[in-house]
């Protein structure tokens, strides 16, 4: 079933004769449970396309659907909550909030989607899942990389979201933390088959990718299927 | 109530930042109540000099008589009968007879023109305070005689025991002059009286002017100092045409319109301080959101709406403005609070200046508690007030943008 759905997405900064396409044409379907990476080299577009699937961003032209959703068509605070409630996002730079403890940072996330009940235990039982029960009170500072990737894997999955988008993730990260964090994302795809699309040129990722979708310069050069 | 932990907790990043920012706002609250507290306390002082030492609540005086400069003419006065000293009994909480003259009094081959005062020595403390009273020596006030102002004996060089001579027209216009004993030097915290003044007990003085027990001014008490108006009116009636009531309203208004102009000017420095303090919050919080605009990001991307990242600054904002009101009240009360019961005496520097305005020369502060209250709520509101702008910013980045920095 389809997750999300791109049709001749067009995204264009600047107007006129200064008018540069960051995606041109972009026409995708992502389906449920894909382990998809988006490669291409710097520049092609891969970031803008995660952020117009994760809902950051919007389409000059064309339409995005997320759960058949189109996300054109909703206001600011709607995209808000599709986001709080389906999407969650792992950076290259971790991007934890430095004042908040690894467990209150997976709660923030609980918080948002409106996952009142049972945070704590919820935030624990992730964080033990990707091993850091030994670590809750941590600060993001008091963590190293992988650590703080993994914290952000959970804060990402605990809300149970049918999409999780990565932009280079393992970027920051030394092969070995790199691996294990994507042999994490891999087994949480297989294990609750939430999707996971990934924007990287890492080919530690690409190997455990299902599908790998490549982009040149704004365009979908090969679709990976 | 995520948004007031996650700001509390925000407050710490930068806490020497936010300390400066905080004393800033304290600075502003403290200045506030401060300043309230010591307007409050100049108006008191006027009210007091006039009431304790010159006019009591009302007084009554012929027609006409002057009520400026140093003109104190006896040739019309008040007469109080039995009848009135019944009535007066009856109706104040007290009241006594005093006569305002101008002698000359001469020490040697000096001698100024000075403000006489006759007062009864046993009635006149039961109407005029004399807690501010400095008397020299202590024991002088024990028995009638003749008090100089510290602003004579120091012209004349004279002092306790010495001998000098009044010279002065008497009711009926005849020149008369006695040579009297110095009881004591007295100041009574009132420039007016402490420059160019000097008591004469009764007894001196109908030697002195042929008053026969007529007075300048019958000076009342009544129990509530704001209610003068049905006193005056009653008195009006009893004494007649020929008599005129002042109440202490009457003597004061000029100066107190004066304080007005005082307080505006004094509230617009506040104004300015503050306004200082919120551009020094905004400069703090915009700061905050400039350096967190990653993190701004990753909330929004997190779903965190633009309703939310503005109340979360906001928030941080009002913090520090709740914090330095808190301090500002602290710091603000206590002096105020001490000042009201202990006041700073300045007669030294009233007499460097040579002030003839009737103020006390102790400077005290009123302590209310509403100036408190709106010291508090005005610095948390300035401080919140001061957020929107940066608060803004931060909520309108674009998450796209914001989450790539």
């Amino acid at each position: 079933m389809a997750l999300c759905e791109l049709d001749n997405v067009d995204k264009i900064y600047g107007s006129g004769e200064l008018a540069v396409y960051a995606l041109k044409a972009v026409t995708t379907t992502v389906t449920e449970g894909e382990f998809t990476v988006f490669s291409g080299p710097s520049g092609s577009g891969k970031t803008t396309l995660l952020n117009m699937v994760g809902c950051l961003d919007v389409p000059s032209s064309g339409t995005v659907k997320i759960a058949g959703t189109d996300v054109g068509r909703l206001s600011q605070v709607e995209l808000a909550h599709l986001r709080a409630d389906k999407i969650g996002f792992i950076f290259q730079s971790f991007n934890l909030i430095p004042v908040l403890s690894a467990v209150e940072n997976v709660e923030l996330a609980l918080q948002l989607a409106g996952q009142v009940e049972g945070r704590r235990d919820k935030a624990s039982g992730i964080l033990d899942k990707v091993g850091l029960g030994s670590l809750l009170h941590r600060r993001p500072n008091e963590l190293s990389g992988g650590q703080q990737q993994r914290v952000a894997i959970a804060r990402a999955l605990v809300k149970h979201p049918s999409l999780i988008i990565a932009d280079e993730p393992t970027a920051n990260l030394d092969s070995k933390s790199g691996g294990a964090v994507l042999d994490l994302m891999r087994e949480m795809n297989e294990e609750s088959g939430v999707t996971f699309l990934f924007s990287t040129h890492d080919p530690a990722v690409m190997e455990r990718a299902k599908r790998v979708v490549t982009l040149v310069d704004g365009v979908i050069a090969d679709q990976g299927r | 109530m995520y948004l007031f932990r996650l700001a509390f907790k925000n407050l710490w990043r930068s806490p020497g930042r936010n300390a400066l920012t905080t004393i800033a706002v304290v600075a502003g609250v403290w200045m506030l109540i401060l300043g309230q507290g010591f307007i409050g306390g100049f108006k008191e002082n006027i009210i007091r000099a006039q009431v304790d030492t010159v006019s009591g609540h009302l007084f009554a005086v012929p027609s006409d008589y002057p009520t400026t400069g140093l003109s104190h003419p006896i040739d019309e006065l008040v007469e109080v009968d039995a009848d009135d000293v019944a009535w007066l009994d009856a109706n104040t909480r007290a009241w006594t007879k005093r006569t305002l003259f101008t002698p000359r009094v001469i020490s040697g081959a000096d001698g100024i023109r000075a403000r006489g005062i006759v007062i009864d020595w046993d009635k006149d403390p039961t109407v005029f305070d004399r807690r501010t009273w400095n008397v020299s020596p202590e024991d002088a006030l024990d028995e009638p005689g003749v008090l100089l102002s510290k602003g004579v004996a120091r012209l004349l060089e004279v002092g306790p025991g010495d001998a000098v001579t009044l010279e002065a027209r008497t009711h009926s216009g005849q020149i008369n002059a006695l040579r009297v004993q110095v009881r004591g030097v007295v100041s009574v915290a009132n420039p007016m009286i402490d420059n160019l003044g000097i008591f004469v007990d009764r007894e001196l003085g109908e030697d002195l002017l042929r008053l026969g027990g007529k007075a300048s001014h019958v000076v009342m008490m009544i129990d509530d100092r704001d209610a003068t108006a049905a006193t005056k009116a009653a008195i009006g009636d009893r004494f007649g045409d020929g008599v005129d009531i002042v109440t202490w309203q009457e003597e004061t208004k000029e100066l107190l319109d004066l304080q007005e102009i005082r307080q505006r000017a004094l509230n617009f420095l506040v104004l300015a301080l503050l306004a200082m303090s919120g551009a020094g919050i905004a400069n703090t919080v915009l700061m905050a959101a400039y350096e967190r605009v990653g993190e701004i990001g990753t909330l929004r991307a997190m779903g965190m709406t633009q309703r939310d990242v503005l109340g979360l600054f906001l928030i941080e904002g009002g913090l520090v403005g709740v914090l330095g009101s808190v301090l500002g009240v602290v710091l603000g009360a206590s002096m105020v609070g001490y000042w009201s019961v202990n006041p700073i005496d300045l007669s030294g520097q009233m007499d460097q200046i040579g002030n003839n305005i009737p103020v006390s020369t102790f400077l005290w502060t009123v302590f209310e508690p509403s100036v408190l209250v709106r010291g508090f709520f005005f610095g948390v509101i300035m401080a919140t007030l001061a957020s929107v702008y940066p608060a803004r910013v931060a909520s309108n980045m674009s998450p796209a943008d914001a989450v790539r920095a």
